[in-house]
Formats: structure tokens, sequence, C-alpha cells
């Protein structure tokens, strides 16, 4: 049984850590933290000791509470204007150097017209373009799967208007 | 501010949320209708590829966030949030992507499933300084000790693994597989691994006995380094000397050679 379960959680995360990190690097602007969060996620999974119902929608659940408990805690708000800063790896030509302040800008501009989104349409919005479909996206959220398909052409809408708003069509 | 959402026509059109699920590839009840409306429907045709193409500009700006993908064994992966939630460091960890830490932990019911992936091709042995290069492939017998676990990145064309220094004895055991990550493990020691554009530094300052490293085809040339030496450099030496096959590990087949320095 156990077993069963350990098979369960290890194919689990290997479908799943992808598109949930993604979708909290995408809301936390922190790639770093962003895989605490998933793994954490993980670590209160196994440590139940059985699948949930909806596991997907479980995790979402779960990354959802610690970033808002994350938030409660340090004060921190959406961090959807700052970068945490790049990784690893680059080099230091003038090319790559100036590729990297067009990229940062980019997100820059990506985020403040996530701003202009309500927690829960951006939540969709990055749900859904991380990967989860309408179900998975509407039991997480604690909306109808009919509804999601309206949140998502008002939230994709929004945010494309804001952003050209802002900074113009995209490239 | 123009709308990118284009209002229903006509009841019997499907609605601009019933097109963009189509596009979502969602299951619903009328997509085979659907799909045949689109068919016969010039307007509802316009209508859902201006919404694809909003789609594909959304999905594209909301790439711009992403990060690379921390790729990580499950066993791992655990392992490193247990210590962060004991030292309480989940909100505050410090932003160091690229290093990653492996260390032994056989006792982890997770850890089993690294260790199912083990593998006992030929190693290559790791020769201290001043080793001959043939005396770098003698097969040596698989080591009852626990495999720990490791790390695994995204294959690129190239691999550079770099041992930070020499170490007097010790092997390398190198898989070649179809697919997959290019996985690192260890058996003994204490292992840290440094990972930045397809160069992966192996920390072996608590030497092990063993290193594991499966490198799937897609990696065309593979370079390790002990120190300042190349202990292997493949495929360009691979005439010089060949990996003992496991006949049954039909996928173990590799050519390494083992080099002088550059």
């Amino acid at each position: 049984m156990a077993e069963q379960f350990e098979a369960e959680l290890t194919r689990l995360y290997r479908v799943q850590f992808p598109a949930l990190y993604r979708y909290l690097d995408r809301t936390l602007g922190d790639s770093q933290l962003a895989t605490d969060i998933a793994q954490e996620a993980f670590i209160r999974l196994y440590d139940r000791g059985s699948m949930p119902d909806e596991p997907v929608a479980w995790l979402i659940t779960v990354v959802n509470n610690l970033v808002r408990d994350d938030y409660r805690r340090t004060g921190r708000r959406l961090r959807l204007l700052e970068h945490a800063g790049y990784n690893v790896g680059h080099s230091s030509t003038p090319a790559d150097a100036a590729t990297r302040v067009d990229q940062q800008e980019r997100r820059e501009q990506v985020r403040a017209a996530l701003e202009h989104l309500s927690p829960r349409d951006r939540q969709a919005l990055l749900l859904r373009h991380s990967g989860y479909s309408y179900r998975e996206v509407a039991v997480a959220l604690g909306i109808t799967e009919t509804s999601v398909g309206t949140i998502l052409l008002r939230a994709g809408a929004l945010f494309r208007e804001v952003y050209e708003e802002l900074h113009g069509k995209p490239d | 501010m123009k709308s990118y959402m284009v209002s229903q026509i006509d009841p019997e059109h499907p609605s601009d949320e019933l097109l963009l699920a189509l596009i979502h590839q969602q299951p619903f009840e009328a997509s085979a209708t659907t799909r045949e409306h689109l068919q016969g429907c010039a307007s509802c045709a316009a209508r859902s590829q201006a919404l694809s193409a909003n789609d594909a500009v959304i999905a594209e700006l909301l790439q711009s966030l992403d990060d690379p993908l921390p790729v990580l064994h499950p066993s791992f992966a655990m392992r490193h949030a247990t210590q962060l939630r004991r030292a309480g460091l989940i909100a505050g960890a410090a932003a160091t992507m690229a290093v990653a830490a492996a260390a032994m932990v056989p006792s982890s019911p997770l850890h089993r499933w690294i260790a199912e992936r083990a593998t006992s091709a030929a190693p290559v042995r790791l020769p201290a300084a001043g080793t001959s290069p043939d005396t770098a492939v003698t097969p040596v017998p698989a080591a009852d000790v626990p495999l720990a676990s490791g790390i695994a990145i995204p294959a690129q064309a190239t691999l550079i693994v770099a041992f930070r220094r020499e170490q007097d004895g010790g092997a390398v055991e190198i898989t070649r597989t179809t697919t997959g990550d290019v996985a690192f493990r260890s058996r003994g020691g204490t292992t840290a691994y440094e990972v930045a554009d397809g160069r992966v530094t192996i920390d072996n300052q608590s030497p092990a006995e063993t290193y594991l490293i499966d490198i799937p085809a897609s990696v065309r040339q593979v370079r390790v380094r002990v120190g300042p030496r190349t202990l292997i450099r493949w495929p360009e030496d691979s005439a010089r000397y060949t990996l003992t096959t496991d006949p049954r590990r039909a996928r173990v087949d590799i050519h390494t050679t083992a080099t002088s320095p550059p």
C-alpha cells in the first residue's frame, strides 16, 4: 500500500512538478521560492500518506495557501514588479547583456499588466497557461468548470489590453 | 480600450467560451458539433482564429516570465524541501538556483526510486594523478555501498563534467541511455553538484566510491575532467577503448577514452 502510494507520488511529482513550478515562478517572480514552495507541497502530500481525490487541485490549493501565508508572514506583496535576478551561466558579451536587458524589460511589462487583474482572474490565467485543464483550474479555485472559459476570456482580454496600453503591441 | 473578445452574434453560433475551450482542447459536450459548425461558418472560423491568435500572444508574453525549470529527482527534491522546512527557510531561501547538493539518504522511502534505476555498467576507474590511461578502464564490481540521491539535468548537445579535485580512488560509471535527462548519483562520500550551462561541477571534497552518470543519446560530446586533467573525451578517442557492455543492460553502449591533459 505504502509502495503504491510512493509510486503514485513519484509519478505525480514527475508529471506535475514542472507545471506547478511554472505557475509559481510566474506568480512570484522568484524561481527559488517557486521551487521551495512546489517542493513543500509535495512534502505535505507525502506526509499526508494517501492521495486526495483530486491530487492536482490539492497541490494547487496547497501552493496557493503557502503563497498567501508567505505574504502574510513576510508582509511581502505580490512581487509582480520586482525581479529576483537571473540565475546562472550568463556570459558577459555586450549582445547578451542587451538581450538580458530586453528580457528584463519585457518581464516587468508583463508583470505590470498582470497586476491589473483580480487575484482570481490572474490565478486562472496563470494556471491555464501553465498547462492545467479547465477542470483542474475549477476545482483548485472553487469555481464551476463552465465559468473557467468566461474568466479566461475576461482575464486574457484585460491582460492584453493593459499590456498594449502601457507598452504597445508585443513584437 | 479595444477588446479581443468578440461578442456572440447569434445564439445558433458557438460562444467565445466554447471556441476557446475548443482551442484549449478541453472536452465538452458540444465539441464535435462546434467543430462541425466551424467548417461551415466563415465568421465563426474567423472568430476562432482571432481567439487562437490572441491566446498565442498571451502565452508568449507569459512565457517571458519563465526561469529555467529545476530538474530534480524526487528523492532529492523531498530531502531538499525537508531540510528547508526544518530550517524555516521556505520563505527566505537564498536565490542560488543552480547549486544542488546530494548526499546519502538510503533510508528514505523515495530513495528506492533512485536505487531502482541504479545501473551496474562497467565503470571507468577514476585514476589518481599520474596513473596511466590504460589502468583507467579496469572494471570493478558493483560496490555494496548505498546509492545516494543525485540530480538530473536536461540533456544538451555537450556535457562537461568537472571533478573539482583529484582523488586517490573511485570510479565513474557511465550509462548511455536512449532518452531522458543526464542523471548523476554517487555511492559513498558526500557529493555536491553545481550546474550551469551544460557543465556540472562535482565537489568531491569527501570522495565517493563510485559516480554514476546516465547520459542520453542526444548528448553528442562528453568531457569528464578531474582537476586540470581530461579523463574522458567522447567521442573523439572512442576507438582507443570501449566500456564492457553488460548483456543484461542492452542500452549500455558507450565508448570512452582517458587522455592526457589537453
